[in-house]
């Protein structure tokens, strides 16, 4: 029987019966078999150097002011918790207060306060408060979340890396053999 | 006419010389019984191609006209307000991106497996996913309000690495290069194919023009075995590779949701919520378009009723494993008894929002169920008319898990709904504006698909010639 046509890592059609019983590799064995891994490595490690590098330079750039403390990572302070906001809010609704800060005057401002405080509340990203030492650190700006952002953003360029690879060795690899036969058959 | 016989060319051709190519192009060759049916799109023009494209070119205009009115307007006239802040772009955005995962990975999984069945499919299948994710990122614009501050989300100063959308933006756009890659790739051999048949028969402009492009993506394969190895070990590669990131774009995704502390937005199992709807819808669409192509172009003697029943099993998997974890979340949400959790939980299952909550659990959640647990319903009709269910209903579904929570009142007053800070539900309404946006990116799809067929062969040929023998001989 022809093998004509075969495609993957299949060379070989089974052509009788006890033949069809036999294993045949799957595509995915195929890759490996095909070395696609050890591949796969190269464009991931080339790729992650080149993040980690990258991510270095960003680092090392003092203009890179969008990591540092202040900037991305604030948080909502004082918590906006429903006790405080409770309070606030009897506060400034009462005709006794005597605090000018939370005042329902408008004149002294009590309502932009409120306003305020709701917005804050009202934001998806309210409520953190102030975190515990140790889980500053595995925010984005911490010293954890910094190195967990550096590899995330090292995987993103390897996995760009590796496929433009991909698109650049099947070229390379069709024009040689291409030429190769051309060769061998005139 | 060629034979519509799903049969091996390698039966009618003259036999190849050289053991393991893919289709080894020699001057004695004849083309695959198959090929004209696949370059059928691309060499006729079916009196319905016109008018369908300016039909849907008028839906898409109409949308970026929409869209316009949006931008000098304001997010207001979409309906959005301080007390609907998300709606329904944000569902746009995750039902769009979502439907365009179910072609690259159910065919990864069938290229991995190696089923046999796969072959007249995965064409469509890639195709439709490389469609229909720009689409879905498109929906980032009407989202942002502002779109002038979008090169704000490439321009590496303005990066907010503990932002969710950057990173949405990160997963999306490689993603989208390895769908590019994933639907490239099988191309190759196929483009070799289509250029020598068009140059013996076609002469016109646009054959001139596909040649080109022909031979500018097939030109070098000669089809050796050491290029069928070098082409499948690729192949194969991105196989291996577009799985886990199809799973962590949509986990990604769902990060912008549950990162933050909304009620109905903090949940942890999000992730696994996302991707497994994204797969349920996924496939749905792969069905869908199956079926428009098989309709359209008569494909009936490849694309088979066995195929929508198998895609149906993969759709029911998904959808079952959809309403488990759709139960989950609310058992435990609602369970816990938690003020905000409590009230949105309550709002989705009997209250403002029962009516599309409900929708979705009769037609994504039973209706897939039962058509494909009765043997008589378990045919192509039955199955398509599951599948365009299924992608309605989960597109609602989007809409059920972003509203409630963007609608909620999470201050909560003492002095009870009558004060400044009452409780009072925001509301979200349908504007014309919203409406005619998501219409126009529904009709982009398969006008886009529409045009890529014009130019590509709507079956992967190869393939098919690489299948056919293991498929007779188990026939």
């Amino acid at each position: 029987m022809s093998t004509a046509g075969a495609i993957g890592p299949r060379t070989v059609t089974p052509s009788t019966a006890a033949d069809r019983h036999t294993p045949r590799p799957t595509a995915l064995r195929g890759a490996i078999h095909r070395m696609t891994y050890r591949r796969l490595a190269l464009c991931l490690l080339t790729g992650l150097v080149t993040g980690v590098v990258s991510w270095g330079i960003v680092l090392g750039i003092p203009a890179s002011a969008s990591l540092t403390v202040g900037r991305v990572g604030t948080y909502p302070s004082p918590p906006a918790t429903a006790a405080r906001l409770a309070l606030v809010t009897a506060r400034a609704n009462s005709p006794y207060t005597e605090d000018t800060e939370h005042s329902s005057s408008p004149e002294a401002g009590g309502s932009a306060s409120l306003l305020a405080a709701q917005v804050q509340s009202a934001s998806p990203s309210a409520g953190y408060g102030r975190l515990p030492e140790g889980a500053e650190a595995t925010r984005p700006d911490g010293i954890i979340g910094r190195f967990v952002v550096g590899v995330l953003l090292a995987v993103v360029v390897a996995l760009w890396i590796a496929l433009v690879s991909i698109v650049v060795r099947v070229h390379l690899g069709l024009r040689s053999t291409s030429e190769g036969s051309q060769e061998a058959s005139s | 006419m060629t034979d519509h016989t799903y049969h091996s060319a390698s039966s009618v051709s003259e036999p190849r010389s050289t053991p393991g190519a893919l289709v080894t192009l020699t001057e004695s060759s004849a083309m695959p019984p198959y090929m004209q049916e696949a370059m059928r799109p691309v060499l006729e023009t079916p009196r319905w191609w016109w008018p369908s494209v300016a039909v849907l070119s008028a839906i898409v205009i109409a949308g970026i006209g929409a869209w316009a009115v949006q931008v000098t307007d304001g997010l207001g006239v979409s309906g959005y307000s301080d007390k609907a802040f998300w709606a329904v772009y944000e569902a746009d955005l995750v039902a769009f991106i979502g439907v365009s995962y179910g072609g690259a990975v159910v065919s990864a999984i069938l290229r991995l497996t190696n089923a046999t069945w796969r072959a007249p499919l995965t064409r469509i299948a890639e195709a439709t996913a490389l469609v229909t994710l720009p689409v879905g990122m498109l929906f980032i614009i009407p989202h942002l309000g502002s779109p002038w501050r979008i090169w704000e989300l490439v321009w590496p100063p303005y990066w907010n690495l503990s932002s969710p959308i950057l990173w949405d933006f990160f997963a999306v756009s490689t993603y989208l290069l390895a769908t590019a890659v994933f639907f490239y790739l099988p191309l190759i051999p196929d483009a070799a194919l289509a250029r020598r048949w068009l140059g013996e028969h076609e002469t016109s402009i646009r054959a001139r023009v596909c040649r080109q492009l022909y031979t500018l993506i097939g030109g070098r394969w000669r089809g050796t075995p050491e290029q069928s190895k070098l082409l499948n070990g690729a192949i194969g590669l991105v196989a291996i590779m577009i799985i886990p990131m199809a799973v962590s774009v949509h986990s990604v995704l769902s990060f912008a949701f549950a990162s933050s502390s909304r009620p109905g937005y903090l949940e942890t199992i999000f992730p696994v919520y996302f991707v497994v709807a994204a797969l349920y819808s996924g496939v749905a669409l792969v069905v869908i378009a199956l079926a428009a192509c098989r309709r359209l172009w008569k494909l009936d003697a490849f694309i088979e009723p066995r195929h929508f029943v198998r895609l149906g099993f993969v759709m029911l998997a998904f959808g079952a494993a959809y309403l488990y974890l759709t139960f989950t979340e609310y058992l435990v949400d609602g369970y816990s008894g938690t003020v905000g959790n409590a009230a949105w939980v309550h709002q989705i299952l009997v209250g403002r929002y029962w009516i599309p909550f409900w929708f979705y659990f009769v037609a994504a959640g039973v209706f897939p169920i039962a058509i494909m647990a009765i043997r008589a319903t378990r045919t192509v009709a039955g199955v398509v008319t599951a599948a365009a269910l299924v992608v309605v209903a989960m597109w609602v579904k989007r809409l059920v898990i972003v509203i409630p929570p963007a609608t909620e009142p999470i201050v909560r007053s003492p002095l009870g709904s009558a004060g400044l800070l009452g409780g009072n539900w925001g509301t979200y309404h349908f504007t014309w504006e919203p409406v005619t946006i998501t219409l126009a990116a529904t009709a982009a799809i398969p006008l886009l698909l529409l045009i890529v067929f014009r130019f590509v062969p709507i079956l992967p040929v190869a393939e098919m010639e690489e299948l056919a023998m293991p498929e007779e001989g188990l026939r």
